[in-house]
């Protein structure tokens, strides 16, 4: 909305100017051209009395009075009226000065047959035409003026409105665009001008894009769902094979080896499942916490094994979060999985402080250069199999669902806390 | 364990049907095998199995499309337990649409595909149907009466509704919550209410005998051994 309400307003705001600019232009004209006609016809009847005085002059050697009563000869300046002989004396050049209480000047120099200056001065106070009805003409200007400029506003609006809708659909259609659901076409495509041609490569992009997700979503569900087949072999050959009694203390560990790599590629298949869903899982309701963390347990509870470790689980009957259960569910599978999986002995606590939830192992620490580099894919410690990996795709499947996800290291060993929002 | 099943199982992974019939061959149940659609709705409409493990993703004619010519072919019902690699709700509904009557996420546990096939033939045969016999331990739903290797347990009631709850969900194990819940709903008892029925199901259950059958996960889970 904000891009077209802005061209809008620009287009408004020349329409205007440019209007104004032309109003003011025309009107100043006009009252430059009222004021210059009345000048011209004073100083007009000044020449004609003029001709007469000098004509009258010559014949008679000495100056008569002039015709009317409003024109006076003076032939001395001190004789002139004295709101007119002051600015007179000052610029003696001037033709036309404006007196006192309404009067108005206007002035010739004659030169007589004596060779003495005489001035003929015509007092035109009452005379004036534009004076009178000065205020009328500017009330005309001014509101003939508005008119026009509204009328310029409301052409201004309609082309406007006009112009920018068409952009302005689009913009609306590309502000609400999401990955998941892209649309087939785009508003206004008709045209040959710059929108329909910039909705055209719009749409050869969105095109593209909805082909790379698709691509992307399409791979990583085959490569999961591949994976499944040969996975639920090695499970089942690895339950056939455990089941008989004949096998000596190197040929269980190598057994127990399998089975646990298979049980982390499963897990690992079943995170990337959850990442390529196209939307993501919403939550049914409020999901509590202390039965999803027995049963992630549960399931996770045979890659602990033999070895000597004690499950601490401190969450209360009724904690509750509003994130979705599935990717809670394995978000914790694979937090905890790791944590059963890297604990030698020693202690697993899962305990609930603030919102936070911590699941903390005791008695076996990561060594130091692995922790700047542990969400990056690949990385995984000595004996591992698949942290690394594991916890780059869950640290992902957080961010997606805005779930805070921190692991600290410290001397004791590692904790993971996860914000619940809870 | 139980009477031995007919079990056709039809998938096209070599590797993954040997390890399947080695799996039924050790519980006692004799087990056919086809590798395409074709075959396996061949055989199942020749000789009717006791349970069908089906595969969804078979070459030529898939799981779906069997299992509806089977619907519609057959003169009797054939459970059909469906194996999919998809976990996608679509996947599961498509399945039992098409007549399926339980399903199964590769990977499986053998247990409990082994259960699951059993509780399918015995969902047919009434009669048998409030038996519950896990290894050594028989259950009778409508008696009440429970024993363990022949031998008649004397249960309390909270006792025996425990261990019904935890004979039920076999292969299955029970958490702490879902046991709590399954005995006294939402209305949670104040102190840990499972303790001391869970001591007095041990005393009756496991102290006459060898080896304990209720086994504890990590303090939060419970389940029955059936070789125990």
């Amino acid at each position: 909305m904000k891009p077209r309400r802005r061209l809008q307003r620009r287009l408004l705001a020349a329409f205007a100017a440019l209007t104004l600019g032309v109003a003011g232009l025309f009107a100043f004209y006009a009252i430059a051209f009222v004021y210059m006609v009345e000048d011209r016809f004073f100083v007009a009847q000044l020449h004609d009395e003029a001709a007469y005085l000098r004509q009258a002059q010559a014949a008679s050697g000495r100056w008569p009075a002039p015709r009317a009563a409003h024109l006076t000869l003076h032939t001395d300046s001190a004789g002139l009226p004295s709101d007119l002989r002051v600015p007179f004396l000052a610029e003696p050049g001037r033709s036309e000065f404006p007196g006192r209480d309404g009067r108005h000047y206007h002035l010739l120099a004659l030169n007589g047959n004596d060779g003495r200056p005489a001035w003929l001065v015509a007092e035109v106070g009452d005379r004036l035409v534009v004076r009178p009805m000065r205020r009328h003409i500017f009330a005309l200007l001014a509101w003939s003026g508005a008119i026009v400029l509204a009328l310029a506003l409301l052409l201004g609006a309609w082309i406007a409105h006009r112009s920018s809708r068409p952009l302005a659909e689009l913009a609306d259609v590309v502000a609400g665009l999401q990955p998941g659901e892209l649309p087939e076409r785009l508003p206004a495509t008709r045209g040959d001008d710059e929108i329909g041609t910039l909705t055209r490569g719009l749409e050869a992009l969105i095109g593209r894009v909805r082909t790379f997700v698709a691509r992307e979503q399409e791979f990583t569900r085959d490569a999961s769902h591949e994976l499944r087949t040969p996975l639920a072999v090695i499970r089942s050959a690895g339950e056939r094979l455990a089941a008989e009694a004949d096998l000596d203390a190197a040929q269980r560990r190598h057994l127990d080896h399998i089975r646990l790599s298979a049980a982390q590629l499963e897990q690992t298949v079943t995170t990337l499942l959850a990442l390529a869903r196209e939307q993501p899982l919403a939550a049914a309701g409020p999901t509590r916490l202390l039965p999803l963390i027995e049963r992630v347990i549960v399931e996770q509870a045979p890659l602990i094994g033999d070895r000597p470790i004690r499950v601490d689980l401190d969450v209360a009957p009724a904690a509750a979060t509003p994130q979705p259960a599935a990717v809670l569910h394995i978000v914790l599978s694979n937090l905890i999985g790791n944590a059963f999986a890297h604990t030698e002995r020693g202690s697993v606590r899962i305990d609930l402080a603030d919102g936070t939830l911590r699941i903390a192992n005791r008695g076996h620490a990561i060594d130091d250069a692995l922790r700047a580099a542990l969400h990056q894919p690949f990385t995984k410690r000595e004996g591992s199999a698949g942290f690394g990996l594991g916890l780059a795709i869950v640290q992902r499947l957080c961010d997606r669902h805005g779930i805070a996800l921190a692991i600290v290291h410290d001397a004791d060993g590692t904790q993971a806390r996860i914000g619940l929002g809870a | 364990m139980s009477e031995p099943l007919r079990i056709l199982v039809v998938e096209d992974n070599p590797a993954l049907r040997d390890s399947l019939a080695s799996l039924l061959a050790f519980h006692g149940h004799r087990a056919d095998f086809a590798a395409d659609g074709r075959s396996g709705l061949a055989l199942a409409l020749a000789d009717p199995p006791d349970v069908l493990v089906l595969d969804l993703g078979l070459p030529g004619l898939d799981g779906v499309r069997v299992c509806e010519a089977l619907r519609a072919r057959a003169d009797r019902h054939v459970p059909v337990l469906m194996l999919t690699a998809r976990h996608a709700i679509e996947d599961k509904l498509r399945g039992f649409q098409a007549g399926a009557d339980d399903y199964l996420v590769k990977p499986f546990a053998g247990e409990e595909l082994l259960a699951r096939c059993l509780a399918l033939s015995q969902r047919h045969r009434l009669g048998q149907a409030h038996r519950l016999v896990i290894g050594s331990l028989v259950i009778d739903r409508r008696s009440g009466e429970v024993t363990r290797a022949g031998r008649r347990l004397a249960l309390t009631a909270m006792p025996y509704r425990i261990l019904l709850a935890l004979a039920e969900a076999w292969p299955r194990t029970l958490t702490r919550s879902e046991l709590v819940e399954r005995l006294w709903g939402d209305e949670t008892p104040p102190s840990d209410p499972l303790r001391s029925h869970l001591y007095l199901l041990r005393r009756a259950l496991d102290r006459p005998f060898e080896r304990p059958m209720l086994v504890t996960v990590q303090g939060v889970g419970f389940r029955l051994d059936a070789a125990a």
